[in-house]
């Protein structure tokens, strides 16, 4: 049920998202979708229009008289709004009036701590600043869908992240490490030395060593299912373990282990179609990385900027020197 | 915000559902790879043959996981500054680093399968606060949420607008509501997450959702869980039914469309005398349709999770040694849930005994589960030593808020605990195999560590001897699994109980039988049995076994294995067995002492050992019963 509904709403709520992103727009308006796809346009753009937005209804414009307050019909209304929605009820006017003595005393404070300069350098604030700016970039930056070639050309230039793991198929025989260890290597010692000359077969091995249900063997493991079954040293041993033969003895958790690798397979490349959905996770997440770093490096660029960086030049020496 | 996300994935993910099958059709034809370490001679061991798509195995695997976590979706998990979609629940589930709260997180091994259980409740109320572009997105007061910074202020608005307008017997959506579209669309985005991140064979994801039902504040709450994708439109939530009956007959109404579904109650420990209640919820005494109802879509009872282990607690069952385990005892401070005997899971279960005899039917024929209830979206992070995140976000995301803080209106920081783990035993990992396991009860639950266990049950003497190694295939043969039911005549019962640690775990200190009963009055009755037991230890006149010991260094919050034992297997008669007497029994696993996650805490910050809580752990596991009827 959800695959046949989704795809719709999911182009809706995309058209609703970006009403900017010139699907229908004429080829001539090339460079015009290019310009308009610029997160860094965008940003201009949302900014001014929030800036216009602000001056315009926020009832006093960014340059009328400081010493002015006015609260005009549409502050009332706000105030009177945001009182509803917590009381679920409007105010009284006695209520009202307290709303407005209250809001021209926060006004007042708020242009006299403008005024004496109380947003520099406060932590709180400019924390809260980055962070709009941050959330406003973050709803611009929705990465397109992936083109195969994008998905082939990603995986291309990262073989290693999406390698085939490494994988063993191999037999064990559980030696109980008991109190005495050294009785249990002594009994492993003999039991190799008879496993090497008389291979058993494959149904016989579940019944040598010590009884327990542990796996008498695993098909195709990767080290990490060794590692859950086995733990991790014994995971680990088996890496440089010979194929073909009789091994060991190898420790783990439980106790000591003979092994037979029957096969052990290298990691090897994979082919797109096998880990489409691990690329494309791995591509979105890489999209959004550039175009973060697109969109501060484009803001970075407005900007000259000069570090005076004192001798001398480690981070302890400067921590103890400055200031 | 960054709240476009989860509504595009969904494209994606119809082509990742379609992408994924033509994956497995491939890589059941696997290509031999070129270098290849083969043997040398014709291997006498193993047949390095293409292993099938899907490992099978009809003696069953255990596999690990989450039935119970929340996500940014669940509205007090958000609250509580959880910004994690169902999908990264998974991602995080199938071993993948996540951030919670600005601290990277992964768990130490990836689990097999997870459940992501938003509360249906305001789910699409969270669906309009997230996701951009939805109905009610842009509403002031979701705005104004989106923009509280502190866990103070997140919390004073979700009581303002969200608690208030709960608390009645006739509970309502908040007047931010935008309509059932916004339900169903965030029900759909947590679809797609179980749709995108399942790989059969080698990880699980179960269609899943709370109900959260607590009347006069007692926990009522049901987990819903679905055995594929043909599920119902929208999930229902405590504002569209308000009590259990309600619950199961909207279940009968899916099974009539050819659903498969269970629930899964929880924190009963909290449950005010109502999880195992003599009346129904009008107040009349429960009969053999609310019997049958229960016992038809309840086959299973999370019995730990983060707030409390509610197996039993020391008050109430002085005689087991080993009842004082996470008992969360703050919960009590709250809501004025009180503890009781009723309550806890041990009790319920005996109990179901004696309706069993008068009904006809067990309305609490339970098999044993374990969960996270995570509020963070970090299902399975059960770890003592990983705890580092917390359970709810900013209510206990710092070792700080842990030691002097609370999960608001629950619990106290320190009684906390990082959850349980639910094993299965299934035939393979896929959805079905892994839901029909959890159907038929054959679950075990364990307090964080990766202990298996299995148990089987039989009426008369075992045909064989006792070798381990033959034990599945005989307990199969001869009997029933945990979970199972022995009837009629044939013999005293008799156990055969195996346990092995997990790979890199501490060691096994014993294993229990606990068997209960009815009796004359109807009250409920049991007692613990010492099974096998690690070391050459020597029960003593009165039959208590010594303790195993401790290693635990509290100074470094380490521990070794030079005691305890690493696999453990014992067999166990009933001597005292009526054969006219309903009864059931269930097995507990102990580990040898371990480090608390406070202890940790305490010595990652060089802080002082918190005084009122045990710095020393004993992790455990419970199998689910087997019930013996005349």
């Amino acid at each position: 049920m959800i695959p046949e509904r989704t795809d719709k709403d999911t182009l809706e709520q995309q058209r609703m998202r970006k009403p900017e992103s010139a699907t229908h727009a004429p080829p001539a308006a090339g460079w015009l979708k290019r310009v308009a796809s610029e997160p860094l346009v965008h940003f201009l753009v949302l900014g001014a229009a929030l800036f216009m937005l602000y001056t315009g209804f926020s009832g006093q414009s960014a340059v009328t008289n400081p010493r002015h307050i006015v609260v005009d019909e549409l502050q009332l209304q706000r105030l009177a709004q945001e009182f509803q929605r917590t009381w679920m009820r409007p105010p009284t006017r006695q209520e009202l009036d307290g709303l407005v003595a209250g809001f021209v005393d926060e006004e007042i404070l708020y242009r006299e701590a403008l005024a004496l300069g109380l947003d520099q350098d406060d932590l709180v604030i400019r924390r809260r600043l980055r962070q709009k700016m941050e959330f406003l970039n973050a709803d611009l930056t929705e990465p397109p869908a992936a083109s195969d070639a994008d998905l082939q050309a990603y995986l291309d230039a990262h073989r290693d992240a999406f390698r085939e793991p490494e994988r063993f198929s191999f037999s064990q025989v559980f030696l109980k490490s008991g109190d005495s260890g050294g009785d249990a290597r002594k009994r492993a010692a003999s039991l190799l030395e008879e496993l090497q000359a008389h291979p058993p077969a494959a149904a016989d091995v579940t019944a040598l060593g010590d009884p327990t249900l542990l796996p008498d063997g695993m098909q195709r493991a990767t080290a990490d299912d060794i590692s859950r079954a086995f733990g991790r040293e014994f995971a680990d041993s088996l890496v440089a373990a010979p194929v073909g033969e009789w091994s060991g003895p190898y420790a783990s958790g439980y106790g000591l282990h003979l092994v037979y690798i029957a096969q052990h397979s290298p990691a090897s490349g994979v082919v797109l179609a096998d880990v489409r959905q691990a690329v494309e996770r791995e591509w979105s997440a890489e999209q959004r990385r550039v175009a973060n770093e697109r969109f501060y490096q484009a803001m970075r660029d407005r900007y000259s900027i000069e570090i005076l960086f004192p001798e001398p030049r480690s981070g302890e020496a400067v921590a103890a020197t400055v200031r | 915000m960054k709240s476009g996300k989860p509504m595009t994935r969904i494209a994606r993910s119809t082509a990742l559902v379609l992408a994924g099958t033509t994956v497995l059709l491939l890589s059941a034809c696997d290509k031999p790879a070129s270098e290849e370490k083969n043997a040398a001679h014709p291997a006498p061991v193993i047949a390095p043959t293409a292993a099938p798509a899907i490992p099978y195995n009809p003696l069953k695997e255990a596999y690990f996981g989450e039935q119970h976590l929340h996500t940014a979706y669940s509205l007090d998990a958000y609250i509580g500054g959880a910004r994690l979609t169902p999908s990264d629940a998974y991602r995080f589930a199938k071993g993948e680093e996540v951030e919670v709260s600005g601290t990277k997180v992964r768990l130490h091994a990836p689990l097999d399968w997870a459940a992501v259980t938003d509360h249906a409740e305001y789910l699409g109320e969270m669906y309009s606060t997230m996701v951009d572009g939805a109905p009610g997105h842009d509403q002031d007061l979701l705005k104004q949420l989106r923009g509280l910074q502190s866990l103070e202020e997140r919390e004073k608005w979700f009581l303002e607008y969200v608690v208030k307008s709960n608390r009645g017997t006739t509970p309502q959506h908040p007047p931010f509501f935008a309509g059932e579209e916004t339900a169903n669309g965030a029900w759909k985005v947590i679809l797609a997450a179980a749709e995108e991140n399942y790989e059969p064979g080698k990880f699980t994801t179960i269609p899943a959702f709370e109900w959260s039902a607590a009347p006069r504040g007692g926990n009522l709450h049901r987990n819903v869980f679905f055995r594929d994708m043909h599920v119902p439109e929208r999930p229902m939530s405590y504002i569209d039914i308000n009590r259990e009956e309600g619950l199961w007959e909207w279940l009968a109404g899916l099974e009539q469309q050819g659903m498969k579904v269970i629930a899964i109650p929880h924190n009963s420990n909290a449950s005010k005398g109502m999880m195992f209640a003599a009346q129904d919820s009008s107040g009349d005494p429960i009969d053999l349709d609310y019997a049958g109802m229960r016992s038809r879509f309840e086959p299973l009872i999370e019995m730990m999770q983060i707030k409390g282990n509610s197996e039993v607690h020391r008050s109430f069952w002085a005689a087991d040694e080993f009842a004082n385990f996470e008992n969360a005892d703050s919960i009590q401070d709250y809501s004025d849930r009180r503890f009781r005997k009723e309550n806890f899971v041990r009790w319920g279960l005996v109990k179901g005994l004696a309706y069993e005899q008068s009904l006809g039917v067990n309305p609490y024929h339970y098999g044993i589960v374990g969960g996270t209830d995570n509020h963070n979206g970090t299902p399975g992070n059960v770890a003592e030593d990983n705890f580092a995140v917390g359970s709810h976000g900013a209510a206990d995301g710092t070792i700080e808020r842990r030691r002097t803080g609370e999960v608001g209106g629950w619990i106290k920081g320190k009684d906390l605990n990082p959850g349980a783990l639910t094993g299965v035993w299934a035939t393979r990992n896929t959805r079905e195999a892994i839901w029909d396991a959890l159907k038929a009860r054959e679950t075990f639950a364990t307090s964080g560590p990766r202990i298996k266990v299995r148990f089987f049950g039989r009426l008369g003497p075992d045909d064989a001897s006792a070798d381990v190694r033959s034990m599945v295939e005989r307990g199969y043969a001869q009997g029933v699994p945990m979970g199972g039911t022995l009837k009629g005549s044939g013999g005293a019962p008799g156990f055969t109980a195996w346990s092995i640690k997990e790979a890199d775990g501490a060691n096994l200190d014993r294993i229990q039988i606990v068997k209960g009963w009815v009796d004359a009055q109807g009250e409920p009755q049991d007692r613990v049995f010492d099974v096998v037991w690690s070391g050459d230890r020597k029960p003593d006149a009165k039959g208590k076994l010594p303790a195993v010991g401790d290693t635990v260094d509290l100074k470094e919050a380490t521990y070794t294995n030079s005691i305890g034992s690493p696999e453990l297997t014992g067999s166990w008669t009933d001597k005292d067995f009526d054969p006219q007497q309903n009864a059931l029994y269930y097995v507990r696993v102990l580990l040898i002492p371990t480090p608390r996650w406070s202890t940790y805490d305490a010595v990652r910050a060089n802080l002082p050992l918190l005084e009122d809580v045990p710095a020393t752990v004993q992790e455990r596991a419970w199998s689910s019963p087997i019930w013996y009827t005349p």
